[in-house]
C-alpha cells in the first residue's frame, strides 16, 4: 500500500477488491469480495468507481484489496499522510478495529510520533541515511488509548527524544 | 422548459449554421457567379445522387475503406505502441523511425500505393492505413510510458505476470490515453479518404468530388461531397467521444470540458 492512492481508477471498489484474486473460483471470490466490503463500511458502494469516493474511503478500499488476498503480513507505506486530520483519526480508529478484527501484523511506516504511539504494539524508530534502527520502543498501553494519559506523553516525549526533536515550538 | 444550456448547445449552433447558409446564398446571388452553386444548387445535387441511387452506395463505400484501413491500423497500432511503451530500448531504437515516417503525409505515399497494389482496394485502404497508424501508436507508446508506477507495483506486488500486468493494470492506466490515440486517427482516416479515392477506386465521396469535377465541371455536386465528408467527420469525432465517457476511462479525462 502506498501513500498515493494505489487504487486503480478504471475498477470498481468491487473490481479493485477482486484484483488480487485471480486464482480463486467465482464463488470464493464473491464470499472474500462481500467480507471485505462489509469489513471496511463500503457497504452500498461496491460498483462505485474510485473517483466517486472520498479520500478516507479510497484508502479503505486499498486496504481492503491488500487483505482480500489474505496476505502475512500488510504493509502500510504512510497510508493516511495525504488525509485531512480528522479523517485521519477515524481512519486510525477503523485500522485498529479491522486489525481486531482480521488479527493481521502490520508493519506501518509512518512520519507522525502521535500516529506511531496511538497505533502500535511496537515502534522501531529509524535514523535518516543510513536508514538503521535506532531504537526498539514497546508501547505498552491497552487499546483504546488515552491520548491525555500521562504514560501516552510518556511514551511520545520519548519517541520525540530519540529522533532529536525538541518538546517545544 | 428549455434550460440555457440547452440554448446554447443545440439553437446557438443551429442558428450560426443557418447564418452560415443564408449568407452563402445570397453571396451566391449577388456575385452572380457560375461556378459556385448556391445552396439549393446543392441540394438539389444531393437529390440527383440519391435519385440516381449512387449516394448511399457511395456513402458507403467511403466508410468501408475508411473501417478497413482503420481497424488495420489500430489492430497493428495498439499492440506496437504497447511494446514500444513497455521496453524503453525497442523505443530507443524504432521512434527515430517513426518520428521521421510520421510526417510524411499519406499522399506522398500515392504514387508508390499505385504502383504496388495497382487498381484495386488495397490502394486507397494502405493510404488509410498510413494515416491512422502513427497516431494510434505513439498514443499507446505515451499512454504505457505515462503509467504511474505505484500501479505497477500494486499489480506486481499481487503477484501479477509480465503479460497478465500488461493486460490488466498497463493496458487499462494507458487507455485514456489510446483513446485520444484513436480519436485523432479516426479524424486523419476520413480526411485521408478523399485523396485516397482519387485513386484507382471508382466510388465513394473522394471519387464524387474529383468525378464531378472532371466530368462536366458539376460543381454542386463538388460542394454536395464535400459537406457530405464534413458532416459524416463530426457524426465520426462525436462517436469517438462518447467512448471517453465510458466509466472505465473517464477518470483519465476529469478535468476536461465535454
Amino acid at each position: 500500500m502506498f501513500q498515493e492512492r494505489g487504487v486503480f481508477p478504471w475498477l470498481t471498489v468491487k473490481g479493485n477488491i477482486a484484483f488480487g484474486l485471480f486464482r480463486l473460483s467465482a464463488k470464493e471470490r464473491a464470499e472474500r469480495i462481500a467480507h471485505y466490503v462489509k469489513l471496511v463500511g463500503l457497504s452500498g458502494f461496491e460498483n462505485a468507481y474510485p473517483q466517486e469516493l472520498s479520500g478516507g474511503m479510497k484508502q479503505r478500499l486499498e486496504v481492503a484489496r491488500a487483505l482480500a488476498v489474505n496476505p502475512d503480513v500488510l504493509f502500510l507505506d504512510e497510508p493516511f499522510g495525504a488525509l485531512d486530520s480528522i479523517t485521519r483519526l477515524v481512519m486510525r480508529s477503523e485500522l485498529l478495529r479491522i486489525r481486531r478484527a482480521e488479527k493481521k501484523t502490520i508493519l506501518f511506516v509512518t512520519h507522525d510520533i502521535d500516529e506511531s504511539v496511538q497505533l502500535a504494539d511496537r515502534v522501531v524508530v529509524m535514523s535518516n541515511r543510513p536508514a538503521i534502527i535506532r531504537r526498539i520502543v514497546d508501547i505498552d498501553m491497552p487499546h483504546p488509548r488515552d491520548l491525555s494519559a500521562p504514560r501516552y506523553i510518556e511514551l511520545r516525549d520519548l519517541l520525540l527524544e530519540e529522533i532529536g526533536l525538541a518538546h517545544k515550538i | 422548459m428549455p434550460t440555457r444550456s440547452d440554448l446554447e448547445r443545440f439553437l446557438l449552433p443551429l442558428g450560426t449554421a443557418a447564418l452560415a447558409v443564408l449568407v452563402w446564398a445570397l453571396a451566391v446571388r449577388f456575385s452572380h457567379t457560375n461556378v459556385f452553386p448556391s445552396p439549393l444548387g446543392v441540394l438539389l445535387g444531393l437529390k440527383e445522387l440519391a435519385g440516381k441511387g449512387v449516394l448511399g452506395h457511395y456513402v458507403g463505400d467511403s466508410l468501408r475503406r475508411v473501417a478497413t484501413g482503420y481497424f488495420l491500423a489500430l489492430a497493428l497500432g495498439i499492440p506496437a505502441g504497447l511494446a514500444l511503451g513497455w521496453h524503453p530500448s525497442l523505443a530507443s531504437a524504432f521512434n527515430p523511425i517513426i518520428q521521421m515516417a510520421r510526417p510524411i503525409s499519406p499522399l506522398a505515399w500515392m504514387p508508390l500505393a499505385i504502383l504496388w497494389f495497382g487498381v484495386s482496394e488495397a490502394g486507397p485502404g494502405f493510404l488509410i492505413f498510413l494515416g491512422a497508424f502513427f497516431p494510434i501508436v505513439v498514443a499507446s507508446m505515451n499512454g504505457v510510458r505515462s503509467v504511474p508506477s505505484m500501479y505497477l507495483q500494486a499489480g506486481r506486488n499481487f503477484g501479477l505476470s509480465t503479460p497478465r500486468l500488461l493486460a490488466r493494470v498497463v493496458f487499462p492506466a494507458a487507455l485514456p490515453q489510446i483513446l485520444v490515440g484513436l480519436r485523432i486517427a479516426l479524424g486523419i482516416a476520413w480526411i485521408v479518404v478523399v485523396a485516397a479515392e482519387m485513386i484507382a477506386v471508382d466510388s465513394g465521396l473522394g471519387y464524387l468530388i474529383i468525378d464531378s469535377r472532371n466530368a462536366g465541371k458539376r460543381y454542386d455536386l463538388v460542394v454536395a461531397g464535400m459537406l457530405l465528408i464534413g458532416v459524416i467527420g463530426l457524426v465520426l469525432d462525436t462517436l469517438a467521444r462518447r467512448l471517453e465517457r465510458l466509466r472505465t476511462v473517464r477518470w483519465g479525462f476529469q478535468g476536461e470540458s465535454a
